[in-house]
């Protein structure tokens, strides 16, 4: 029957190739069982489009047959749109940041309208290439990795609800959320917007402030890349700390880590001569870099206390 | 929601309920897809086919049934039948409900 044979292909086109055949050779036993139970040996075209409008569209069919099938797993819904949300966030700062700093350089193309409204259109074509590409490896993720395994609710017992945090652990979700949001907008300007830091660089020098020294532009960015690697990590320290809601051990740990590669950059930027132009005073950029070596071991020293203090339980 | 379409949908997920239950009661002997449908229904429990043969393969999937093609007949036909696992899970499953109606007679009375 023509008719049939057109409602078994439709189905056929929609299910997982995987068994398909079987699941098709079974559901024309049970209609042609349906066919010939209602109308006899020799329905017509009426009859058997009948038993087919029982059964439903071909997708609805091919859909219970199917299982259902999702682009990216329940269990991934939530960091899913969590990632989504903070990405779309910072490029929406990163670009607002390189409008400023043009805006403020006067290396823009002149219209402050338009150029405030690429920042919408620029943040909206950027937020789709990168929906994509977290779209596309949350599908991998989904596909391969079962969301179950990933369940650390599935055994809890309340064994597992951990101490509450003492005064050194305590942890600001505030601070930890600005932490990244900052922290990854530095990252997308330092790296993918190095024209907006020559910029600045350029209308410090055009304040006709004299600084003695200017910057080495190549030799900024070479420690820009290193410097990236190290913010990505207290990215990650951030992270922790929001998940764990506290700095235990290992994430402080972690931190002055972090602390201490920051503090042995910032040196060898400060006593590196090939990055600067001029004379190596303590003003201008070397002024800052004077200040973070000045602060950075004082809070490195503050965070090892803490981790050193003896727990209270 | 109107009061029927409260029962209608509550009438339904206790059928839901039990269907898994009632399909392994009625494949102690083997069965295709149309005899089984028929079965269920004069015996009173209406399922839907889209319903019932998704829900086989599900059951063949999780091992509580086996499945043969018999092709000596006019057409082939998938025959579904309770599985060694099937008939200890449907034990267990007969002996809860026969608590749960014990414990809701009990709070009846």
């Amino acid at each position: 029957m023509k008719i049939l044979e057109q409602y078994l292909y439709a189905i056929k086109r929609k299910l997982p190739k995987k068994g398909s055949d079987e699941v098709i050779m079974e559901l024309r036993s049970l209609l042609m069982d349906n066919i010939e139970n209602t109308y006899g040996d020799n329905p017509s075209e009426k009859d058997v489009k009948s038993i087919i409008s029982e059964f439903g569209p071909p997708s609805n069919v091919a859909k219970e047959y199917g299982g259902n099938i999702y682009i990216i797993a329940p269990e991934f819904t939530d960091i899913y749109k969590m990632i989504i949300k903070i990405v779309v966030a910072c490029l929406f700062g990163a670009f607002v940041i390189a409008f400023a700093v043009q805006l403020i350089a006067g290396t823009g193309d002149g219209n402050i309208a338009l150029q405030g409204l690429k920042v919408l259109s620029n943040t909206f074509t950027a937020s789709i290439s990168s929906i994509g590409m977290i779209t596309l490896i949350f599908m991998i993720i989904s596909r391969y990795v079962d969301g179950d395994e990933l369940d650390i609710a599935k055994d809890w017992t309340p064994d597992d609800l951990p101490e509450l945090p003492e005064d050194n652990e305590k942890v600001s979700m505030a601070e930890s959320i600005a932490a990244i949001v900052f922290t990854t907008l530095a990252i997308i300007l330092f790296n993918a917007f190095p024209q907006v830091i020559e910029g600045f660089i350029e209308f410090v020098e055009n304040t006709g402030v004299d600084w003695g020294h200017t910057l080495v532009i190549d030799r900024l960015f070479s420690y820009i890349r290193i410097l990236s690697i190290i913010w990505v990590i207290e990215i990650c320290y951030s992270i922790l700390t929001l998940i764990y809601g506290r700095i235990t051990k290992p994430i402080r740990a972690i931190h002055l880590i972090t602390l201490a590669a920051n503090f042995f950059i910032t040196l060898i930027m400060f006593r590196d001569a090939s990055l600067y132009v001029g004379e190596m005073n303590l003003f201008g950029f070397r002024g800052i870099l004077m200040i973070t070596l000045i602060f950075g071991p004082i809070d490195f020293l503050s965070n090892l206390a803490k981790m050193l203090k003896p727990s209270s339980r | 929601m109107a009061k029927q379409d409260l029962l209608d949908n509550m009438t339904q997920e206790l059928r839901r309920g039990t269907l898994v239950m009632i399909v392994l009661i009625n494949l102690k002997d083997k069965e295709y897809g149309y005899s089984l449908i028929s079965k269920l229904n004069d015996s009173g429990v209406e399922i839907e086919q889209n319903t019932l043969y998704p829900l086989l393969r599900r059951l063949e999937k999780q091992e509580l049934l086996t499945s043969s093609w018999d092709t000596t007949e006019s057409r082939p036909r998938k025959y579904y039948q309770i599985s060694p696992l099937g008939e200890e899970v449907l034990e267990s499953i007969l002996t809860e409900w026969q608590h749960t109606n014990q414990r809701i007679n009990d709070m009846l009375l």
